[in-house]
């Protein structure tokens, strides 16, 4: 189903829960009534359009790229992703963290090395870090001024110089891969650990990290099919 | 007895049809199909389910590597690299199944295509197997677990980096762990290396 602008921003919610750090990443807050997905975006000054299109992608993986994402700016989606960024640092890997060190605490016995997975986990943190902190300072500043360049062609020589040394390809080539040691912690404790000693709190971490996986493969869906192919059609327009 | 029907992409005519007589010699065997470039072979790996394509890595380029590395990962068909026994760009060859030799022997080679051949014709017992590593795979996961690339692998073990990169991806597919540092935690659980033997980095 496809989210419409007259959908109840409730009645989404009600469909995929895993939305909400969606929504509150647009400074949405619950208590919306019987708010439509408009309303609630005029109130916040939201785009509405470009909200739907991200609601959309995240339900359907199938969703774009052929459609409308395409047509937003630049600067509206490095805005969101670096909400994303934030929303992963600020919030959900600290939260992870600590959850995994009670839970190596808690659930196992010393015996168990089990507190070889607190390394693990810091390992990854650092690779999230690393991943956002490049993007965040070469990669969307340099999305940015290739469509300021578009727009105003007053520094576009400069900029055309600047693309001989750095274009997007470059870093499209090297945009690794976060999720693959998510992807080994939850089989790691799946399958790999001893059986704990307390499975709500196990639970829980599972449920963390199969609902971050989720949402850094959209986040991902939405650099690697709409930003990076929108950059690359800019520079070649700048080329020539 | 299910026949398998079998797809090679490989641009030397001569090698081409070589394979193709060997194969035929083998009972299991039902259609093959030839392609001589990459073009044409990526259209009959679309149309056709095969079970076995063996492919000449160098002929294929990007596009063709990245829907190899797909089909790794797929339950698509089996996908050996024909390859020289000194290539040594392992990297490429990451995403196949398995290899066989140019310069093999008649004997290595019927050796080599029985055992895939069993291995597809009696998926089941394999399946059965896969639940714990053998004593091989332990002995390379602490190697991989102590951060030796696969050439001091190959060098300390006396065999090849393909055999150590088939090693690695039998490791993967049994225990569900991509990273190095995963396989580091795996194997401090089960006692294959000890603590402070090793450091995450």
């Amino acid at each position: 189903m496809i989210i419409t602008k007259e959908n109840r921003m409730a009645d989404i919610i009600h469909m995929n829960y895993l939305l909400l750090s969606v929504i509150n990443r647009f400074g949405i807050q619950l208590g919306f009534g019987d708010k439509t997905v408009d309303q609630i975006c005029i109130e916040h000054q939201i785009e509405t359009g470009f909200f739907l299109e991200i609601i959309n992608a995240f339900l359907d993986q199938e969703y774009f790229p052929d459609r409308n994402l395409q047509t937003f700016s630049i600067k509206l989606i490095v805005e969101y992703l670096l909400k994303t960024h934030r929303y992963y640092l600020e919030e959900k890997i600290p939260e992870i963290e600590t959850l995994i060190n009670k839970m190596v605490k808690e659930c196992y016995s010393q015996a168990e090395n089990v507190d070889v997975l607190n390394q693990f986990f810091t390992e990854y943190k650092n690779e999230v870090i690393s991943h956002t902190k490049r993007e965040d300072e070469v990669v969307f500043p340099h999305a940015l001024k290739i469509e300021e360049a578009n727009e105003n062609s007053q520094n576009q020589a400069d900029c055309i110089n600047k693309l001989k040394k750095y274009s997007i390809q470059d870093y499209m080539s090297e945009h690794d891969n976060i999720e693959e040691k998510l992807f080994d912690l939850k089989n790691i404790i799946i399958k790999y650990l001893p059986a704990p000693k307390d499975n709500i709190l196990c639970n829980k971490v599972l449920t963390e990290l199969f609902n971050l996986e989720k949402d850094l493969s959209d986040h991902s869906r939405i650099e690697e099919k709409v930003l990076f192919p929108k950059v690359v059609n800019l520079e070649k327009k700048l080329l020539n | 007895m299910a026949r398998l029907s079998i797809l090679i992409a490989e641009k030397s005519y001569l090698i081409r049809k070589g394979l193709v007589s060997i194969l035929l010699e083998f009972p299991s065997i039902g259609q093959v199909t030839e392609s001589d470039d990459e073009e044409s072979f990526l259209e009959n790996l679309e149309k056709e389910s095969h079970q076995i394509c063996f492919i000449n890595p160098s002929m294929l380029g990007p596009k063709g590597e990245n829907i190899i590395k797909d089909y790794g990962q797929k339950k698509g068909p089996l996908i050996i690299a024909i390859v020289s026994s000194e290539l040594t760009e392992t990297e490429q060859l990451v995403a196949f199944a398995d290899f066989i030799f140019l310069d093999a022997k008649k004997s290595q080679l019927v050796n080599k295509l029985d055992e895939l051949f069993s291995q597809i014709l009696n998926k089941q017992p394999i399946i059965e197997n896969s639940t714990g590593l053998s004593d091989r795979e332990k002995n390379i996961l602490r190697h991989i677990a102590l951060g030796h690339t696969n050439k001091e692998i190959g060098e300390k073990l006396f065999i090849s980096t393909h055999t150590v990169v088939t090693h690695r991806k039998n490791i993967t597919r049994k225990l569900g762990i991509k990273t190095v540092s995963g396989l580091t935690v795996y194997a401090i659980f089960n006692k294959i290396v000890g603590m402070d033997e090793i450091r995450i980095s």
